[in-house]
């Protein structure tokens, strides 16, 4: 059930993602439009028969169980609760935004830093080893091997 | 192979292998290494940083330097491939269907093992093919227009029931984003802009580096976490690491018609100007799961699904310098900067080329065979502190993956809207991961939807104007042969098996 | 393509392996930019033409800047990509690049494409190069000369081979068709100047409009004839079949456009002159300050004169004839007249190609 409700979500994400495509097309050339409208229509005709057929397998089975041709994938994966779920899209979401303000070296360390030290639970010793590690070996890169300035973030502005 | 020949290929031997020349080649190897070892960067970031420096070099040292970087450049790719699950580039990106699972099994020293001797016998194959075609390639590659285009791009597209692993309709609504997203941006026929909804950002287009990063060291980064896996391989140990390269080595002989076939497979899709290298492994591996008796361990660790593309994937590099210097045109990004050098050094591809500078040629392609061969034998002797990797805490990499995945995402184009990008593809494809929908068809409908529709397009215009006949085309006409077979032969080879079985 | 990030990596193992390194660095034109890191964006792909000229010019503009230069490839849209991101950058002389004025300025006035307007939206810095483009037929088309052609498209449209909307090859087209009188059948798509030059020589297409640079090594092989000089002074040593002297558009009386009572009727041949005399200019954004201004377009025009790069450039095949920052806008200028009396046919060659 876990994994059709998040492959029915996402099939549904597709489908609203082609949807929306298709309704830009029209306003295209007929030469730049022509291509891109067959693969979208048939791309929806593709997610509408996987929708269906996902829908008929969960009745079939009570709603248990997986999608044929998904039981290759190996057993279904273990429930991500929502906070974890978040918790988890949080730090990635954290990444761009600490080289966004910090700029590409300092928002390494600094990210690299707060990740062992309050994702992975690292000691301070290893956590400040590491990122200043990464630091160096990205502040030498840019100094020795890549002669243009790196992003320097927000606070250098 | 006339005497004229034979002699030019020792003089250029003699030269590579002489002091002082024999150090460009190892140099450029290691620089290749190292930076294909990184997601986002590639060679052809190298060999554009190495133009201005080379200018005023003479032409021996330019081509020994620029054909260490075609050679070397590759195989590392397939290495955090296979141990990370993150491809260096799209073409490595096929390697990973069956070289990450071989890792999750502990048996990455295999996988490598498998990899590297097919790489470095890949290429070997291909300078052969090479040297052999170089005289006649100019008419054959001239014979190629938009319906030979139109045709080797939907025999690409076949091979997306393999990459699909068990649901086929999943890996065509895949390929069919990919083509959704390859139409972001510029129509390369009326010039208007398509599907960017006003934003800047996507007027370029997607590039495929932030999406390829995304998909897989951004997702596979978010699975480590989401999971709660403690290692990469699933084991705590070095010592619990099964496989050894040796394994990998022998099964490449085990299966060496294979071997032969996708070699030959990706020079020949090499030498095809601008198709670009990522569509070889694809295919081979297409081919080698179509054509297998039992493909029914084929995206779960066989090792049959890295010796094939990664075969391609190097003797594509030997085609492809068939076209450059027989002709001038390009394969992909790479040969087009080093047609560039060429260029600028005053060396004129095409026949000049091949009778003018014979030796030259040749000092190009024993440096590409040099260069692969050392990337090779490096690869094999640095397998076990890599494999090692895969035993270490995921918590400790996780970090230091997303930095370097951060880095070649916004060194590409200097932008961080390719981070952005790059992650909110991890985030889908993450997703896609956990509900087994196949990401492999959306790279490779990346990559060949451009291809596809603009070969359509000159295909459908010219039919009109009356000015092809498909059917006096020999060369569409062996595609339309090889495509069908690709759609059948799985087909009746699986009503074969189950015949068998219920006779038996 | 950007090509940012990577750069003084010579400093550690190319210093290992250099038999021989560039000379001292000349003294610094520009003490503002030394030490700087320049984008530099090509509208093409790597390997193109225009690759081919930044490429040549790169290592002499580093000397004389003492900056690291970086090339950014931008080929979509027939250059409008990349001319765009010229314009769209900080005015801080740290982005220049080479355009293609005529194809630009067609596109901008033909109103399509969100072009930049290349008389408006770029400082101009110098001229590398005109436009010397020509008409030309593969070996197998049976079209023997000029007149052929013309007879042709007397019995069925010519089918002609174009890139897309906004290169130089795409608008020359209709308005030399207009002037000849010959109807025409457009294959567009075909990207890169080899592409074209295949479809000719396997017989796809009756006949292309390209820079004669880019097909010399097809004219010496005879799988191109040439068939007309559309623009620039003909050069020495190309002649078209039987060894006649191949003809100019202006020794045809074609059909002048009727512009109304102040101009007249145009001359088409001296207006696509005119109009492809403009060819490739090197430009940065609008706004600089009038010192690197100054500085940079010194640099750029003693670069381009340097007796060093024209005898790389002639090595190479590839034709350069520089022209200051002032003599390229006013060609620039004469060329966007000419333009606008033309755009309306350009206009609707673009409506056509994209029916």
């Amino acid at each position: 059930m876990r994994r059709l409700r998040s492959g029915s979500a996402l099939t549904f994400g597709f489908s609203l993602l082609s949807a929306w495509f298709l309704w830009e097309s029209f306003a295209l050339s007929r030469v730049a439009s022509t291509v891109p409208r067959l693969v979208l229509v048939l791309t929806l005709v593709l997610l509408a028969a996987d929708g269906l057929r996902s829908w008929f397998h969960a009745r079939e089975r009570g709603g248990e169980a997986v999608p044929d041709g998904d039981e290759a994938a190996g057993p279904v994966p273990p429930k991500v609760d929502a906070g974890a779920g978040a918790r988890c899209l949080a730090w990635i979401a954290l990444l761009p935004a600490a080289l966004w303000l910090f700029g590409l070296l300092a928002g390494s360390a600094v990210y690299c830093l707060l990740f062992l030290r309050w994702r992975s639970r690292e000691s301070w010793v290893f956590s400040l080893a590491v990122a200043l590690g990464l630091g160096g070996v990205l502040t030498l890169l840019y100094s020795v091997v890549f002669p243009a300035a790196p992003y320097a973030g927000l606070w250098a502005l | 192979m006339d005497s004229s020949v034979m002699d030019a290929a020792w003089e250029a031997l003699r030269l590579v292998l002489s002091w002082p020349y024999v150090v460009y080649p190892i140099a450029g190897t290691l620089l290749a290494m190292a930076f294909s070892a990184t997601p986002g960067l590639n060679s052809a970031s190298l060999m554009a940083l190495a133009i201005p420096v080379t200018f005023v070099w003479d032409p021996i040292p330019v081509m020994l330097l620029f054909g260490s970087f075609v050679g070397g450049a590759t195989f590392m790719g397939s290495v955090t491939a296979i141990l990370f699950n993150i491809p260096g580039k799209a073409s490595n990106a096929v390697v990973l269907l069956d070289g990450y699972p071989m890792t999750v099994q502990g048996r990455a020293r295999e996988a490598i093992g498998a990899a590297a001797t097919s790489s470095a016998l890949g290429a070997t194959v291909g300078v052969v093919i090479l040297v052999v075609m170089l005289p006649f390639m100019r008419s054959a590659a001239l014979a190629l227009g938009p319906a030979e285009y139109l045709m080797i791009a939907i025999w690409g597209l076949t091979t997306l029931a393999a990459l699909s692993g068990d649901s086929l309709l999943r890996g065509l609504v895949a390929a069919g984003l990919g083509f959704q997203l390859a139409f972001i941006g510029y129509d390369p026929r009326t010039a208007e802009l398509r599907f960017t909804f006003g934003l800047d950002y996507l007027s370029d287009g997607l590039s495929l580096v932030p999406v390829l990063l995304g998909l897989f060291a951004i997702a596979e980064v978010i699975d480590l976490m989401a999971s709660g896996r403690e290692t990469l391989a699933a084991r705590q140990a070095s010592n619990q690491l099964r496989g050894r390269v040796g394994h990998g080595v022998r099964a490449v002989f085990r299966h060496f018609p294979l071997f032969l076939r996708s070699s030959v497979l990706g020079t020949v899709i090499g030498a095809i100007p601008g198709i670009g290298g990522s569509v070889a492994g694809f295919i081979a591996y297409g081919q080698a799961s179509q054509t297998a008796a039992d493909s029914s361990e084929f995206g779960r660790g066989d090792v049959r699904g890295v010796i094939a593309p990664e075969a391609a994937n190097d003797a594509k590099d030997g085609g492809a310098l068939i076209p450059t210097l027989a002709l001038g045109i390009p394969g992909g990004t790479g040969t087009a900067l080093l047609l560039g050098v060429l260029t600028l050094h005053g060396l004129t591809p095409g026949r000049e080329m091949l009778t003018d500078h014979l030796v030259l040629v040749f000092v190009l392609i024993w440096s590409l065979f040099l260069s692969n061969w050392l990337t090779s034998l490096l690869g094999i002797a640095l397998v076990s502190p890599m494999a090692r990797l895969t035993t270490v805490r995921a918590s400790r990499l996780v970090p230091v993956i997303l930095i370097l995945a951060a880095v070649g995402a916004i060194q590409y184009r200097g932008l961080l809207a390719d981070l952005v990008c790059a992650v909110l593809f991890g985030i889908v494809g993450y997703m896609m991961k956990r509900v087994a929908w196949p990401r492999i068809p959306l790279v490779m409908a990346l990559v060949l939807a451009p291809l596809f529709e603009n070969s359509l397009h000159l295909t459908l215009r010219l039919h009109e104007l009356g000015r092809i006949d498909f059917w006096s085309r020999p060369l569409v006409i062996v595609l339309l042969v090889l495509t069908g077979t690709s759609l059948v032969l799985p087909v009746f080879r699986a009503r074969l098996a189950a015949w068998r079985k219920r006779r038996a | 393509m950007v090509i940012d990030g990577y750069g003084r990596l010579a400093g550690i193992l190319f210093a290992a392996c250099a038999l021989l390194m560039p000379g001292e660095a000349g003294a610094t034109a520009c003490g503002m930019l030394a030490d700087q890191t320049l984008r530099w964006v090509v509208p093409s792909k790597p390997g193109g033409g225009y690759d081919a000229y930044s490429r040549l010019i790169q290592p002499f503009l580093e000397q004389r800047l003492g900056a690291r230069i970086l090339i950014d490839n931008r080929p979509q849209a027939g250059g409008i990509v990349g001319a765009a991101a010229i314009r769209d950058a900080r005015p801080d002389g740290r982005t220049l690049g080479l355009i293609n004025a005529p194809g630009l300025l067609a596109a901008h006035l033909s109103g399509r494409q969100q072009a930049p307007d290349p008389s408006a939206d770029f400082t101009l810095l110098a001229r590398v190069v005109s436009n010397r483009m020509m008409l030309f037929t593969g070996h197998g088309s049976g079209i023997g000369d000029a007149a052929g052609v013309m007879r042709l498209a007397a019995a069925r449209p010519v089918v002609v081979g174009t890139r897309d909307a906004g290169s130089a090859s795409f608008f020359v087209l209709p308005i030399v068709a207009h002037h000849l009188g010959l109807d025409y059948a457009m294959v567009t798509g075909y990207v890169g100047s080899t592409a074209r030059v295949h479809a000719a020589v396997r017989g796809e297409v009756d006949v292309i409009i390209q820079t004669l640079d880019s097909v010399m090594p097809y004219l010496a092989s005879g799988e191109l004839r040439p068939l007309l000089w559309i623009s620039g002074a003909p050069a020495e040593g190309i002649s078209g079949s039987l060894g006649v002297p191949v003809p100019r558009l202006s020794d045809f009386d074609g059909h002048a456009l009727e512009t109304g009572e102040e101009e007249g009727a145009v001359d088409t041949a001296s207006a696509v002159s005119s109009i492809l005399l403009a060819g490739r200019i090197v430009v940065a954004p609008v706004g600089l300050p009038g010192a690197v201004e100054a500085c940079l377009k010194n640099t750029v025009m003693e670069v381009l004169s340097d007796p060093e790069l024209l005898q790389h450039a002639q090595a190479s095949s590839l034709t350069v004839e520089p022209a200051g920052a002032d003599q390229a806008r006013r060609e620039l200028r004469e060329a966007a007249r000419h333009m606008r009396i033309y755009a309306p046919l350009v206009r609707s060659a673009i409506d056509r190609s994209s029916r």
